[in-house]
């Protein structure tokens, strides 16, 4: 506690002496008390000059300070800083109570009880009124300090508005990063120069799941999310990032019988000094573009294998017109050189040989056309050994002639989705092909079997 | 081409087989023909002829398409067996295929002179039966 003798602006101080220099104390009748007097006058003096001296100073101090009376918080003394911070004039501030620019009194009064318990208030935050009735915060002390046995306050006002705004924006910028950063679709885990995880979001912890199966935590070492085997792999991974390179890579994880693609990438961090101060790991979750391109990629596949048939299919096309178109030409070459009617007679009997097989050729080549046309509309379930079956039968002539052996090995509840022209037809094939071109040296034995193959 | 020489034809279709040997015979070369539907008898006649010591063809005139076996196995067996130890026999693909795949598979075999599409003209035939 602090001892000051002080007036307040309109020199009314009661407990100040009021005295000029010269001017003579009263009751004073004895040489002895004069000299005392005069002494007492001279220290008088000495002490208002300083108390003017220290009014002087403080009322050109930007520091913004507010001394008021303990008994009913009247302002006695301001600070320049004070009208800067309230903007108004000493005159209109000095006499009124401190009340009048505290925003919550109730606040206040809070700290006036701490004041009285502890001698001090330090830096609490209290909003003040300026005189546009602007709100302020303030970061207030208030110190107790006693002047001719009367308890005053001064209070210390340190503006943090400006300082609280700024803090404000890049609280709201903060969140705002981070509202982003909970809600994106992609998983980020950001880790220290020393690989341990700062921070992360959801996408991230359920990627973890997924990955390591575990949940991840702010702390933790991204190596021990790894089994032995893996932390050469990992090293060989975070080592060029931790060199300031950013690396990438897909990643196929099944879990739970689900299968998930995820792209992940690794970006370095870089303090101000450009040094690598950590890095982040990305994770996009691309399960349905995977699925997207697997499906492309196979669409791409049949059309590609339904070209290649098409292609080898006009192959079969070409070849067997050309056949007959370049042995028409022949023999209608001959026909009209040829002389001898014996000789044409035969050449003729050669021309509608080749007419009859071109004709056969055109209507297996319609045959196939037209079951290809329909074979995606037609589908239906069939007893595959059924038609086999019917296959033998409608061969038995070739059969027996042969001496073929056909054993059908199908088993009699097996169905295949599938149009009923065309199997009948690919049977057929398989039978009279096999007899047709069975070797002569051997007895032919035909047989029938069946293997089931889970489709990808 | 000696004149004494046989011509091997091996294709499945007969009457281009026929229509062959009256062309050869309307151009005044009357070589011998043999000929064969099938990659398999042609082979075992072959055999035969090498093993009689007789004398083997002067040229084959292969198809690919052909039941039992087809040319390319012929030219697969051709080399195993050596027929043509001491007597190299020219041998050209004679084909109404126009697949490329076919004609860069005769590529593979040293023994293909050349691939002809049906229908060869008969200044083909003549060049290359070398009259």
């Amino acid at each position: 506690m602090k001892s000051l003798q002080l007036k307040n602006e309109n020199n009314s101080s009661n407990n100040m002496l009021e005295l000029n220099r010269g001017q003579s104390l009263t009751g004073t009748n004895n040489k002895t008390n004069c000299i005392d007097n005069l002494e007492m006058i001279e220290a008088a003096f000495i002490i208002k000059e300083k108390e003017g001296l220290l009014e002087n100073i403080f009322n050109f101090l930007p520091v913004p300070l507010i001394i008021t009376r303990n008994k009913n918080a009247e302002i006695i003394l301001i600070s320049a800083g004070v009208e800067t911070i309230l903007h108004i004039n000493k005159s209109e501030i000095i006499g009124k109570k401190i009340n009048e620019i505290i925003v919550d009194n109730q606040e206040y009064n809070q700290l006036l009880l701490q004041l009285n318990l502890h001698g001090k208030v330090q830096n609490s935050e209290i909003a003040i009124r300026n005189f546009h009735g602007k709100s302020i915060l303030c970061l207030l002390s208030i110190e107790i300090i006693m002047a001719n046995e009367e308890c005053l306050h001064i209070h210390s006002f340190n503006n943090i508005s400006e300082i609280k705004h700024l803090e404000d924006a890049i609280q709201n910028s903060e969140d705002n990063l981070r509202t982003v950063f909970e809600n994106t679709e992609v998983g980020y885990i950001l880790f220290n120069q020393f690989q341990n995880i700062v921070s992360y979001n959801k996408p991230a912890s359920i990627f973890a799941i997924k990955e390591f199966n575990k949940e991840i935590h702010i702390g933790t070492n991204f190596s021990t999310y790894f089994p032995e085997i893996m932390r050469e792999y990992l090293s060989n991974i975070i080592a060029p990032v931790l060199n300031g390179e950013t690396t990438s890579f897909e990643r196929y994880i099944l879990h739970n019988g689900e299968h998930h693609w995820y792209y992940v990438k690794f970006s370095p961090v870089f303090n101000k000094d450009q040094l690598v101060a950590g890095f982040i790991m990305s994770m996009e979750n691309i399960t349905d573009r995977k699925k997207n391109e697997i499906e492309l990629n196979n669409s791409l596949s049949l059309v590609t294998e339904q070209n290649k048939r098409l292609l080898n299919f006009s192959y079969i096309v070409s070849h067997n017109l050309r056949s007959h178109a370049s042995n028409m030409s022949s023999i209608l070459s001959f026909l009209e050189k040829e002389k001898s009617e014996t000789e044409k007679a035969g050449l003729l009997i050669h021309l509608k040989k080749v007419s009859n097989l071109l004709n056969e050729t055109l209507y297996n080549l319609n045959e196939v056309v037209s079951i290809q046309r329909n074979l995606q509309t037609t589908l239906e379930k069939l007893n595959l050994s059924n038609y086999i079956d019917q296959a033998i039968e409608i061969l038995n002539k070739e059969i027996i002639a042969k001496n073929v052996t056909v054993h059908n090995n199908i088993p009699n509840d097996i169905l295949i989705n599938y149009n009923p022209a065309y199997l009948e037809s690919i049977l057929l094939n398989f039978l009279s092909n096999s007899i047709k071109y069975s070797s002569p040296k051997r007895v032919p034995i035909i047989n029938f079997n069946m293997l089931t193959k889970k489709i990808q | 081409m000696k004149e004494t020489e046989k011509i091997c034809i091996i294709d499945d279709d007969e009457i281009y087989i026929f229509l062959m040997k009256k062309s050869l015979s309307a151009m005044g070369i009357n070589n011998e023909v043999i000929s064969f539907i099938n990659g398999s008898d042609a082979l075992e006649a072959l055999i035969q002829l090498k093993s009689n010591h007789e004398e083997l063809p002067g040229i084959i005139l292969l198809d690919i398409n052909m039941p039992i076996m087809d040319g390319w196995e012929f030219l697969t067996e051709f080399r195993k067996v050596n027929i043509d130890t001491y007597k190299k026999i020219p041998i050209y693909i004679v084909s109404s295929s126009i697949a490329n795949e076919d004609f860069e598979k005769s590529k593979t075999f040293p023994e293909i002179l050349d691939y002809l599409s049906k229908p060869v003209d008969l200044e083909t035939i003549v060049s290359i039966l070398n009259f």
